[in-house]
């Protein structure tokens, strides 16, 4: 729907210099991303990028899929499904070239254009703008929570394509023919890109029961249409199917994701599984979110359709139940906060807070149509690309250095068993959180669990935690793992233990990691 | 019905084991109150911990501990689990009234008060805090009935809360949730200054009220402080965020799910007060579980208003006419009765049958005990049969505290239940040696620590077994000490 009063008004004269506000926004969050602390912050949440890249960098050598567990002595040579094998493809293309910064690059790309599509998408529903770009923020806002340089932004990219074609099916504004071709194509994509493509037939399911019940309740003249659109999705949730077994493992994706989502112990063991924790202050713009869907039911009251009512409360509890869903909350939430926010603004008797907020929507607008250039992202990574290679261009130290900390990794520790492998002999006892940076600092060293794990199951992460919790029985699993020395961080429990003990013995030890070693 | 249901539920089932064994807790308040009955004064320094022996102590609920050690004393355990049932089932029944005062279908109003209880079940623990539960029932009721009331003359609705609050401060230290109430209602009438004024003069008066207890305005910076510090905060799990994970917050997830159908469906036209205590509630339940019953209390009257105003406005399906004629027939039927008598002869008998050995001797009818698979029961027997295996001080596990208060009154604890008294300092010391980490044995001996109570698997026991100076005295399938040897 195009805002009618938009329409009358004589267009102004394009300036060729001017970006919209939808650039803005995506030169905004790519430069912040990739020139700010916000680079260090992304790598060094977790070491789950690290492993991705390893994995891809075996598979670019041995021009083969990854299909074998590799990196751990606990599970090697264990069948494999790599739920991510083309963004980990992506990944260390991006990481061979440029480096971490090139790791990031590709993320801020992906979580800039996230935010442009998602602001076009409102503006393009007839959303004001003003509004338009205070709920994208917000989405934004919730969405950078989890912007961490990992397969996971595919699948909050394709929510929101697939969001948006299915809330444009509904409203007639995508043909049947459209969302038959393009949704299964990406699902074929999503499925090789992560795991999470499973979202995609929640997403077609919630539509479909939406319309279904719509179908039930519509007159007889509205039927056939009704009908048409209930049999187009049934028709797209088998060919998105059919197109998600098109990967490397076929159905043995499908089940692995499921038998991995159906494991209590697996989804309470890493962080971003766990419900929001509402003490941090991280999870602030979700709240406000929230707030914002609360004022909308209650202050616009709007007839929500069977569809968009579906979509809120089972996002809304998916995302209190995980921390990681809060981000697709937003994406699927902010659409329909938009639609029915600005419908409430238009119809609402002007204030004088009205009168201020549509005379600055207003003169927003009026800029933004003047805003001429187009080339401005394309223009931005091309440099940012230059900024990154200067190196390997033109030689000496690089403009945007992005490393690991090394306050939060054992790099020196590791630097210390490249200097001395002697040291150290045997199967390794790791910190969880470092497995993934062992995997691509020393990766002829096998660790005892990395962050995937998928490939480890029950029994394995049962292990883990016993050891990792001293629980009695400790050792009895190192030696069932024939463990010989543990690299753990400096105030680790097990070490305390292992001072004590007679037959270990410290190999090395800094402000970071402690490695023990056993005497043999 | 719902009185009867829920009391003799909890006093009869199960769960009267779990109301008592969840935490140490209901221990730690049975022995603090059982003190204060023995001397016959409030309780004003510690008595039960060598860590903080002798330092002035706030009680914020000292009332409610001689309440609940005066009935301990009598019935044992059963004493804690009858209190705590009839403090339950008195709230769910004042809001089972409070329904049906606001024209509610007594069919309806069951449906939704138990709703209000499978949300809230999960904090059904014999504890002092259900007091505040039965407060908030009665607070927001008349705040509720005075934000609805013409206004002149609905004052007398507010007055009684300035008493009940001086009753409120020296049972439960959440006292405080009277004040978010009262500050909601205010700010929901800003539009009418009148009310606002008038709540704030009550809120004023409830401050003062709130004032008369032992510890007069220390025992509010008390509980400021406390909240205010994020370490004692974290430490304890009701103060975490929900998780969503566990089936026990499936009824808060639905009830969350009925209220977000209920602005689907009808649509309906809230007063300020009422999105306003859903907003606050809702956020501060998000944030702290332990709140999760006060929301669950705080929105049922809302659902019921406008939930029975769909179904009255609803067309006539065959469902509809069903529910229509059940409801129908419930209502002829509770209007018909008069529990009254009913549950004055079901308290006089439960009373019988928990007290039965002290008036007929013999064995005991129902047995409430603490179990022994949840708290060292065996190894505080080891240490009351052989008190030379062990000397010094003793270091516990922090869940452990009040049962060890209790059963080894002639030990002090290190650390207990009570967090707020022991401040952020003791307990980082305490978690420094509980996780281990360096600088373990500094805090031991600092504290002339000569013994260890933990739980079998704990990695403290796997350390002290290396260690030359340290050895082990007593081991089950629960528990294990250590002693340190003597020199």
């Amino acid at each position: 729907m195009m805002n009618p009063a938009v329409i009358e008004q004589p267009l102004p004269r394009r300036r060729w210099w001017l970006p919209s506000v939808s650039v803005v926004l995506w030169l905004v969050f790519f430069l912040a991303a990739n020139l700010s602390i916000v680079r260090a912050m992304m790598i060094a949440s977790d070491s789950d990028a690290c492993w991705h890249w390893q994995q891809g960098n075996w598979m670019l050598q041995h021009h083969a899929i990854l299909r074998t567990e590799l990196f751990s002595h606990t599970r090697e040579g264990a069948p494999l499904v790599d739920l991510w094998w083309l963004s980990e493809i992506v990944t260390a293309l991006a990481g061979n070239l440029l480096g971490w910064g090139g790791i990031v690059l590709v993320a801020s790309v992906v979580c800039a254009t996230l935010v442009w599509l998602l602001h076009r998408q409102l503006l393009a529903e007839g959303n004001e703008l003003l509004l338009s770009t205070l709920l994208t923020l917000l989405a934004a806002a919730v969405c950078a929570t989890h912007w961490l340089p990992r397969p996971h932004l595919a699948t909050q990219f394709l929510v929101l394509v697939f969001a948006w074609q299915l809330r444009w099916f509904e409203r007639g504004r995508t043909t049947a023919r459209q969302l038959l071709v393009l949704l299964p194509v990406l699902t074929a994509l999503w499925a090789n890109l992560h795991g999470a493509f499973v979202v995609a037939f929640v997403l077609i399911g919630l539509h479909w029961i939406g319309t279904a019940v719509n179908w039930a309740r519509a007159t007889a003249d509205q039927r056939p249409v009704v009908r048409r659109r209930v049999t187009v999705l049934t028709a797209l949730g088998v060919a998105c199917f059919l197109a998600s077994l098109v990967n490397p493992h076929g159905w043995n994706l499908p089940l692995q994701v499921l038998r991995y989502m159906r494991s209590p112990l697996l989804m309470g063991f890493a962080q971003e599984y766990l419900p929001p924790n509402f003490h941090d202050p991280s999870t602030m713009p979700f709240v406000i979110l929230l707030v914002a869907v609360l004022l909308m039911l209650l202050i616009a009251r709007p007839r929500l359709s069977v569809t968009d009512g579906l979509l809120l409360v089972v996002w809304l509890v998916l995302s209190l139940r995980m921390v990681r869903n809060g981000p697709l909350f937003a994406i699927v939430a902010t659409p329909i906060l938009a639609e029915y926010w600005n419908a409430y603004l238009r119809a609402a008797a002007p204030s004088r807070v009205l009168r201020r907020y549509r005379d600055i929507s207003a003169r927003l607008t009026s800029v933004d149509q003047m805003a001429g250039t187009r080339g401005l992202p394309a223009l931005a990574v091309i440099a940012m690309i230059a900024v990154l290679a200067k190196p390997q261009l033109f030689g000496g130290p690089p403009l945007v250095a992005t490393e690991l900390p090394a306050s939060r990794f054992p790099i020196d520790a590791v630097e210390f068993l490249r200097q001395s492998p002697e040291a150290v002999r045997g199967n390794m006892f790791n910190e969880y959180a470092w497995g993934g940076y062992f995997i691509l600092a020393m990766p002829q060293r096998k660790v005892f669990l990395h962050p995937n794990l998928d490939v480890y199951g029950e029994d394995v992460v049962r292990d883990f935690l016993q050891v990792n919790g001293v629980q009695p029985g400790w050792e009895d699993i190192l030696k069932k793992y024939h463990v010989d020395w543990t690299i753990l961080p400096r105030e680790h429990r097990l070490n305390h233990l292992l001072a004590q003990r007679a037959d270990w013995h410290l190999v090395y030890t800094d402000q970071v990691a402690t490695i023990y070693g056993r005497i043999p | 019905m719902i009185w009867l249901v829920i009391l003799l539920t909890l006093c009869l089932s199960d769960w009267r084991l779990v109301m008592i064994n969840a935490d140490g807790d209901p221990s730690l308040h049975w022995r603090i109150g059982h003190w204060m009955i023995e001397h016959r004064t409030v309780i004003r320094v510690d008595q039960f911990s060598h860590t903080r022996f002798g330092r002035p102590l706030i009680s914020k609920e000292w009332l409610s501990e001689v309440i609940f050690a005066a009935a301990d004393d009598r019935l044992g355990w059963n004493g804690a689990v009858l209190v705590g049932a009839l403090l339950i089932a008195t709230t769910l029944w004042l809001l089972y009234r409070w329904l049906l005062a606001e024209g509610c279908e007594p069919l309806f109003a069951t449906g939704l008060v138990l709703l209000a209880a499978l949300a809230s079940s999960h904090h059904w623990l014999a504890r002092p805090h259900l007091i505040t539960l039965l407060f908030t029932v009665v607070f927001a009721r008349r705040l509720r009935a005075f934000d609805r009331s013409s206004e002149a003359g609905a004052l007398w609705l507010l007055v009684p809360l300035i008493p009940l609050m001086t009753l409120w401060a020296n049972l439960h230290g959440a006292f405080f949730t009277g004040f978010v109430l009262l500050g909601v209602y205010a700010a929901g009438n800003l539009a009418q200054p009148r009310k606002a004024v008038t709540i704030v003069i009550v809120g004023a008066a409830c401050v003062a009220a709130s004032l008369i207890n032992p510890n007069g305005w220390y025992l509010h910076g008390h509980i400021v402080q406390f909240l205010r510090e994020p370490v004692l905060a974290k430490f304890t799990n009701e103060f975490r965020s929900p998780n969503f994970h566990s089936g026990a917050m499936n009824g808060f997830l639905l009830q969350l799910l009925t209220l977000v159908a209920l602005f689907f469906v009808a649509r309906p036209r809230l007063r300020t007060t009422d999105v306003l205590l859903i907003g606050v509630w809702g956020y501060l339940a998000l944030q702290t579980v332990r709140n999760v019953p006060i929301f669950a209390i705080i929105v049922t009257p809302i659902l019921a208003e406008h939930w029975q105003a769909v179904m009255e406005s609803a067309g006539s399906g065959r469902m509809m006419e069903w529910y229509r004629k059940l409801s129908t027939n419930v209502t002829r039927i509770d209007r018909s009765t008069d529990g009254r008598v009913m549950m004055v002869v079901v308290l006089i008998v439960l009373l019988g049958v928990l007290a039965k050995p002290m008036l007929f001797n013999g064995k005991p009818i129902v047995v409430t005990e603490i179990l022994p698979g949840h708290f060292p029961v065996a190894a505080t027997q080891f240490v009351a049969a052989n008190p030379r295996a062990i000397s010094g001080e003793m270091f516990n596990d922090y869940g452990w505290g009040g049962y060890l208060m209790l059963a080894m009154p002639e030990h002090r604890v290190f650390v207990d239940g009570r967090n707020d008294f022991y401040g952020p300092e003791l307990i980082q010391e305490f978690d420094t040696v509980n996780r281990a980490n360096p600088g373990w044995e500094d805090v031991l001996q600092k504290y002339k620590v000569g013994w260890t109570i933990l739980p079998r698997a704990h990695p403290l026991n796997e350390l002290l077994a290396l260690r030359k100076d340290w050895s082990l005295s007593y081991t089950d399938d629960v528990a294990a000490i250590y002693s340190r040897q003597s020199e």
